[in-house]
This record gives structure tokens, sequence and C-alpha cells, in this order.
């Protein structure tokens, strides 16, 4: 304490000697840069935080660093010395500049630079007044580079909440934080050209947000990915930004991309505005870099082919054939299995006969359904319910109708009711063609089904088709609907195939019986889907549809040789009987999200955004998980990660709260996070591991070791203080 | 002049060649060392990064491990005259003297050729060549990126490892890093 005033002291007399700004506040070796540290308000406030600045004034030309300092350099670090139970936060980090060094670049602030912490002040403080103590450690350079290390204090009296007043360096704090960088209000998505080393960033924001750009910058958070002293040509066009860059030395291509990227706008200077981005690794594009590449390729005839590739097509051709392949995959998912059974079922009964134009039919139920899929998520995604993968199961009233479906389809397998016979009056067209149009439907049916499962390669797939004009989205779409049909259309235009079918024969009948099950357990399953959409009273709905449609059914065989007007009986006491029940459960209360008998084993709170903003105040950690009852992927990523005893051991240790986001119904709030990070839809797992620090995004298919590792300390856009010595 | 007017080092593709003059005057050539694993390093005397490893004795050590394996240890400089770092050749062989290195060499690049062609960004910037001409390693020192010496003793020293993985036979497990120090100075642009 006692060097400290003889210091300050010092300083004082040899500033009135004239020595000027360039003489630290400590007497010693000649410093390039002034330090300071003020806060926003003249005293502490028990249980509030307080926002204190390090200021750092630069000789002219010297500069510090950005948290990534690019090629060289070292960003500045602050290790805090605070009393009693004070605690600070990481360095709020403004909006860097580029630096060229001859062929590098780094990135840093020259002439000047607030860097800004929140502290926290406990709820009980002792003594009058409190003195925060900064030890900044600083790499400052120009031609040469020098490792400074600075000790900055700040004594302020404690008062009561609410009466501490603004003080002198309020306006100037105010001012830095209104230029902090902010969450982008749009999404990004980033795809990697590999052979031309090069990174495409695409940025879907408001336009006004991209209006009277003139020049936009990508920071990388890390090194590695990007390389950093290569230009970044630009393109605005609708709403949409792209910047390409070059790969950086380790050519990697994380899942994210994280930087900050910083536009400028007006005359001259310019004005900058810094927007934090997590870029999700879309599909590789041969777009990438091409506005990179100065006019030609290497060979002949290779120019055509890149201008071609320029338009955009190769980069839509591998998101659909990422879709396709996703789309074959989801015929190995469980939500559809039942249905392909039948399927399969259906062929080797009729072997002796084509069965081409059936799977033509499939085909065409298949992709009218993801056609109208990409119509509906086209036709809303503009409006406030954000439609994603899997939407339709959030309307209780579907999910009903959809259990009834299979249940019926259940009592057809299992001989009670029988089609066709009792249904001539219905349509000539239909009995005639039952094939056909039987397949259509089940290639509808099929494509439902399989909404709440995702399979790989699609999750990539659908969110890049998000991001994307109608038309890709649409693409998109139908390349997924071809992939999940392929495997029936090949069975049925393949004789070969169909030969290794086994000939028709009794065992026919025992399985056709058999495979009712599947079907029964799937509506057993919807059922429970609806008791946590609409409690109870959809349960009751359920159960009242299926004693309806057991009535009707056993009716319609006992009346099967009656009269035409006794007939109708059975199939007007069905529609009767869903008339009913369908809207009941729409309008069920929804009940608590509280659900699922293993809710005990980690203790989970609703997700909701106040609360979610609430623990991000308090700088707690915080994971996210955006979930569905009807999403399967989900489901199973809970049982295997989520719910095992390492996994809430780990989020115990850490002092995580554990928000559970339910999407089973539209959840507006759910629905703006899960576009905040491009995302269609769940499951969507995001860590925030507090302090201000940004929040990460694990992956749809989880592992209890994966969301261990992923809860550790990583580098991160704002750095806990102190990294020296460490 | 600008790094992309180059193509990029990369690891796993052969080492760009170069032939180049050492303190002492002597032509050093890499494709003399064909058989040998080849160590480059970049170096700036005055640059706190630089000092760290030298003062500590971290770099000497270093470079003696790398002979007794029989590597050949390059350090150059590609400090632009007048800049910080740039040493005659007599001033080199002094400096060598006195910290007590012990690198085969001490090539001089003042014009920087050199150093673009590997994309040499920092100092310290560190380099490995296989015995097949191969660049099998890019990248920092360790991954302790401060000037603090106390941070060696608990750093993972990245060229030691590679150079432990090469001897065994092994791939390197971490063959591209982030390079850390100061800027290379070299002759800037007319």
């Amino acid at each position: 304490m006692g060097h400290w005033q003889l210091a300050s002291v010092l300083a004082f007399f040899l500033a009135a000697m004239g020595w000027g700004s360039a003489m630290a506040a400590e007497a010693g070796p000649h410093h390039h840069v002034e330090v300071g540290l003020f806060a926003e308000k003249s005293a502490v406030e028990p249980g509030k935080t307080i926002t204190v600045a390090v200021q750092e004034r630069m000789e002219p030309g010297w500069h510090t660093y950005w948290i990534n300092p690019g090629d060289s350099g070292e960003p500045t670090s602050i290790e805090w010395s605070l009393p009693q139970s004070l605690s600070a936060g990481p360095i709020l980090w403004p909006i860097p500049h580029v630096i060229s060094v001859g062929p590098l670049a780094e990135y840093g602030y020259d002439d000047e630079v607030v860097l800004l912490t929140e502290i926290q002040v406990p709820e009980k403080i002792e003594g009058n007044s409190v003195t925060l103590g900064a030890k900044v450690s600083y790499l400052v350079c120009r031609e040469i580079c020098i490792p400074e290390e600075r000790h900055v204090e700040l004594t302020l009296p404690v008062k009561s909440a609410g009466t501490a007043s603004p003080s002198a360096f309020a306006g100037q704090i105010e001012k830095a934080r209104s230029a902090l960088p902010v969450p982008l209000p749009g999404t990004a998505s980033y795809s990697a050209n590999p052979p031309k080393e090069s990174l495409r960033l695409i940025v879907s924001a408001d336009e006004k947000l991209l209006q009277d750009v003139k020049d936009a910058r990508f920071f990388p958070l890390t090194w590695g990915s990007v390389a950093n002293p290569a230009p970044q040509p630009m393109k605005i066009s609708g709403g949409q930004l792209t910047l390409d860059m070059k790969q950086g030395d380790t050519k990697e291509t994380p899942e994210k991309l994280e930087g900050l990227l910083v536009l400028t706008k007006g005359s001259g200077e310019g004005e900058r505005s810094g927007y934090t981005v997590s870029a999700l690794r879309g599909p590789d594009s041969a777009t990438a870099g091409s506005l990179f590449d100065p006019a030609g390729g290497s060979g002949m005839g290779s120019g055509a082919v890149r201008s071609a590739a320029a338009g955009g097509i190769s980069g839509v051709g591998i998101a659909v054939l990422f879709a396709f392949l996703g789309g074959a995959m989801l015929n190995l998912m469980p939500c559809v299995f039942p249905v392909l059974a039948l399927k399969a079922l259906a062929f080797a009964k009729k072997a002796e006969h084509g069965h081409r134009p059936q799977g033509i039919a499939y085909l065409g139920g298949v992709l009218v359904s993801f056609g109208a899929i990409a119509a509906f998520i086209v036709a809303f995604r503009e409006g406030t319910a954000a439609l994603g993968w899997g939407f339709q199961f959030q309307s209780p009233a579907f999910v009903l109708a959809l259990a009834s479906l299979f249940f019926v389809m259940g009592l057809s397998l299992s001989g009670v009711v029988s089609f066709g016979a009792g249904m001539m009056s219905i349509g000539d067209s239909l009995s005639r063609r039952p094939g056909n149009a039987g397949y259509f439907f089940t290639g509808v049916l099929a494509a439902i089904a399989a909404t709440p499962c995702t399979a790989p390669f699609m999750g990539a797939a659908v969110g890049y088709a998000m991001t994307q004009p109608s038309y890709i989205l649409a693409a998109v779409m139908l390349g997924l609907g071809l992939g999940f049909a392929a495997p029936v259309v090949i069975l049925s235009i393949s004789p070969a195939l169909q030969h290794i079918l086994p000939k028709p024969g009794v065992w026919m009948v025992t399985l056709k019986q058999v495979l009712a099950f599947p079907l029964y357990a799937t509506a057993a399953w919807l059922v429970w889907v609806l008791s946590i959409q609409a409690g109870s009273d959809g349960v009751m709905a359920a159960a009242l549809a299926v004693v309806g449609i057991g009535f009707a059914a056993w009716l319609a065989h006992k009346s099967a040789f009656s009269s035409l007007p006794v007939k109708l009986i059975a199939p007007a006491l069905a529609v009767a009987t869903l008339a009913v029940t369908l809207p009941m459960a729409e309008t069920a209360e929804t009940v608590s999200a509280a659900t699922g008998a293993n809710s005990s084993v980690l203790a989970e709170e609703p997700f909701t955004k106040a609360r979610l903003d609430e623990l991000r105040a308090d700088g707690r950690p915080v994971f996210v998980n955006l979930t569905a009852a009807w999403c399967i992927t989900c489901k199973v990523n809970e049982r295997v990660a989520l719910k095992t005893s390492s996994v809430t051991q780990a989020f115990q240790a850490a002092g995580i709260t554990y928000l559970k986001g339910d999407w089973t119904r539209a959840n507006p709030e759910i629905s703006d996070l899960l576009r905040r990070f491009g995302r269609a839809g769940v499951p969507l797992y995001l860590f925030y591991p507090g302090r201000g620090e940004e929040p990460r995004v694990l992956p749809q298919i989880l592992t209890a070791g994966l969301v261990i590792d992923e809860i550790k300390a990583k580098p991160v856009i704002a750095s806990p203080s102190p990294s020296k010595g460490a | 002049m600008t790094a992309a007017a180059y193509a990029d080092p990369e690891v796993g593709k052969p080492a760009p060649g170069f032939s180049a003059v050492d303190s002492n005057g002597e032509s050093v050539k890499l494709s003399d060392y064909r058989g040998k694993t080849v160590v480059l390093e970049w170096t700036n005397d005055g640059c706190p990064y630089v000092k760290k490893h030298y003062s500590s004795n971290n770099m000497q050590t270093l470079q003696k491990e790398a002979a007794a394996k029989g590597a050949v240890w390059l350090t150059i400089i590609s400090s632009a005259p007048g800049a910080q770092g740039y040493l005659t050749g007599d001033e080199a062989n002094k400096l060598t003297e006195t910290r007590g290195a012990a690198s085969a060499a001490v090539v001089l690049a003042p014009e920087g050729g050199l150093g673009h062609l590997y994309d040499a960004r920092t100092t310290p910037h560190m380099f490995i060549v296989n015995a097949e001409g191969t660049l099998v390693y890019m990248g920092g020192i360790d991954d302790a990126a401060t000037t603090d010496v106390a941070d060696i003793k608990t750093a993972k020293n990245y060229v030691r490892t590679a150079l432990d993985d090469l001897a065994a036979g092994a791939p390197i497990e971490t063959a591209v890093t982030r390079p850390y120090g100061c800027s290379v100075k070299y002759k800037t642009a007319s």
C-alpha cells in the first residue's frame, strides 16, 4: 500500500512538471499505454452489479489486442483482486480493427480502448468502502512488441441499493456499452469448398440491417479455421449477405464457426456495428469462394463448369444429395417401420402382378406430402408461428386423428374390419384400383409418420434449407422425399428384387395379424403424446375415439349384409366420434410441462425466456434442452445422455440449471430461440457457460461423454479474466 | 507483397525447397538434409516471446535434444535491415555464443523470401520437415501463448512431442497449431 501511495505522489509531481501523458501512473520504465480504472457509479450497492472500465490509451502507432489477436500478439488479460465476495465477470470485448502488419493481419485496438467488466456485489458487505484492484497484462506492439503489466485500483464507498449516483465516467461507459457487439438478429450458416480452401459465410437478416452496408468483415473467435490476412469479398442481395473467406492453417470446418461480424455503413470512415455470429456448417459447397476466383480455372473447359457452380447449382445439389441420403435413412428409423412392414406384406401378396404403378403411386404420395410440408413452412415462416420439422404434431387433434388411423389400420390387419367389400357405395374408382390409391395413401401416411424422427444427414440439409429461398427449400424437401421413397420404388420396379420375396401362402395371414401390433403400439405412443399435450382430457378424448371406432367397426361387421341405410350407420358413427373427440382434444387445457416419472433424476425447470434471461443476468451456467414428446430423437438423447447419472452429477457439480423447453405444443418463445440458432425444429441443446459467455450449441445426437465434455471450459468470445500463469 | 501470392505450405505435402546463406556465409539447402529431420525456427532476439524461450534455456535444451536425435536445427532470421532482430553474420554468431544456442546453422534471410515461402508469421514460428522432405509440423513451440517464463513448465511443447513421435515412427498427434509471438519484422513492400 505504501508503495502505491508513493508511486501516486511521484506520478502527480511528474505530471505537474509537464512530463505529460507518456509517463504512466507508476514510476519505473517507460510504458506505451496509459491504463485507467473507473466505474459507472460513484458507489457500490449491495446486491447489484457495477460496471467498471479498464481504459487503455496507446501512444500513437501502438496497439493492443482483441480476444483473438490474429496472426500474432496476445489479448489483454485482467486479474482482479476483489475484497469480500465481489466477483468479476469476463471482459466484454469491443469491436476490434484489422491491423495489417506486412503480410499478416492482427485484430486489435489502436489509440484507445475501453474494456468493460461487470462486477457482482454481494448482498452483505462489511465496511464503508471497497477497493477494486486490477492487474492488467497486455502486449502492446508497433513495429516491435512489448509486454506490459500494470496495477490499477479504485476505491468506492458502499451505499444502500438505489442510492448511488452516476459517476463522472457514466457517459463514457454507456457509450462503450452501446458500441459492444450484440447477437446477430438473423441466422448464419457457412459452407466450405475444400479444393479451393475457401469458406463462405451466409447471413440472413432483416433487409434494414443489411441496407447500405459498404463493408463487412468476419473476425473469427479462435485461431485456425479462417485465414486472417485474406480479403473477404462481400455480396448482398435480398436480405442475404455472403462473405467469402480463405481457410486457415488447420483447414478445420467446425460444426459452428464462431466470431464477430462487423458491418460498416455510411460515408467516410463509416459507422461500424458488431454482431456475434455462430454459423452452423452446411454441406460443402462448390459455390464457396467463387468470388475469390480470379476468372478461370486451371484446365481447359473448367471455366464453364466454374461459372455454373457460381450460380449456386452445385451447392444446392449437395444439399439435395444430403437430403436424399437422409430420406433413405429415415426408412431405418423406428417411426416408419410399421407402415413399411405393411407395404412389404402387400408386395408379397401380389407378387404375380407387376408392382411398378404401385411404386409410382407410393412415390407420388410421399412427394405430395413432403411438398405440402415445404409449402406450409414457406407459407408460415414469415409469420409469427415458426414451423419446423414435425410441426404438425403440435396439434393434439392431428395426433388423435393419426392415433385413430393407426388403430383402424390395426383393426383391419387383425381382421376385425375389412375395407372394400362393405364400401362399394363410397366410390367406384377406389374399389376398382384399390392397390394404387392405397399405395398413394401409404406414401402420405409414411411421410407423416416419419416426421417425428430425424436421420443422419437430414439435420444439415434441412437446417441449410431453412435459411435458403423457397425454391431451394422445396428442392431439399423433395430430395428428402425421393430418398425416403427410394427403397420401395426400387423394389417395385425391379422384378429381380421381387423374386427374393417369399411365395404367398397361409403364413401371410399370420404375418398380417402379427403386424397389427406395431400399429397398435404406434397408436398407444400417440396417445401418450396426447397425454402430454392435452392432459387427462386429451386421453379421455382418445379413449372415447377408440371406443367409438371399435363400436363402429363391430357394427359395420354386423351390418355387412343389411340394407344400405343400415350399413351407413357404422361409418357415420365413426365420423361422428371423430367430430366430437378431435375438437375435444384440441381445446383441452395443456397441463404443466412437468412430466414423466424420471424428472426427479435431473432437477429440471420449465424453459421460459424470462427464466433464462434471469439466470444469464446472474451469470449462472444454464443447460437448455428444447424437446417434444413426439420427437423420438429427443427421447433417445434424454435416455442415453441427459438422464444418465454421470451427466446428472456433472450438472450438479458445475451448478448448472437445467431448463427443459417443451415444444410438444407450439410455443413462440421456443420457436424464437430455435430460429435464433438457425434451427427448424427440435432437438436443440444449448449450454450457456455463464458469466456472460456465449452459448454453445451441442450436436443433435448426444452421448453422455459429449455432454460432459461440452460443459467444461473452452475458449469463448469473452474470456475469463486471468489467463496468465495458469 | 501478400501472403496470397505464395502457395501456403501444408502439412503432409512436400516442404518448399530453399537455398539460403547462413551466418558464416555458407550455403544452406533444404535438399542437402534429405534423410534427416529438419527443424526450422523463426527468431527475433528482441521479441519478448523469443526471449521467454531463450532466457529460460527452453529453446537451447530443445535444440540439443533435437541434435541428439540426429535432427538438423535451422534458426532463421527474417527481420529486414533496420528492423528489430536483424543481425549480420558476425552479430548472429556472437548471439549464438552468448545465449548458448545449439542450432546447426543460423540462416540469414532479411529479404523475406524464405519467410514468405513458409508463410512464417511469428517469432518463434516452428516447422518440422521429415526425412522424406515432407512438412510434418507447423505452428507454435507450445500451447502457452504468453511472455511469462513461468508458463513453460506447464505448457505442452508441441515441437518436443512431434520430434518424439517422429523418432518413434508414430504419426504426429498435433501437426498444426497456432503460432504465437511477435509478428515477423518483414521488409515492407515499397
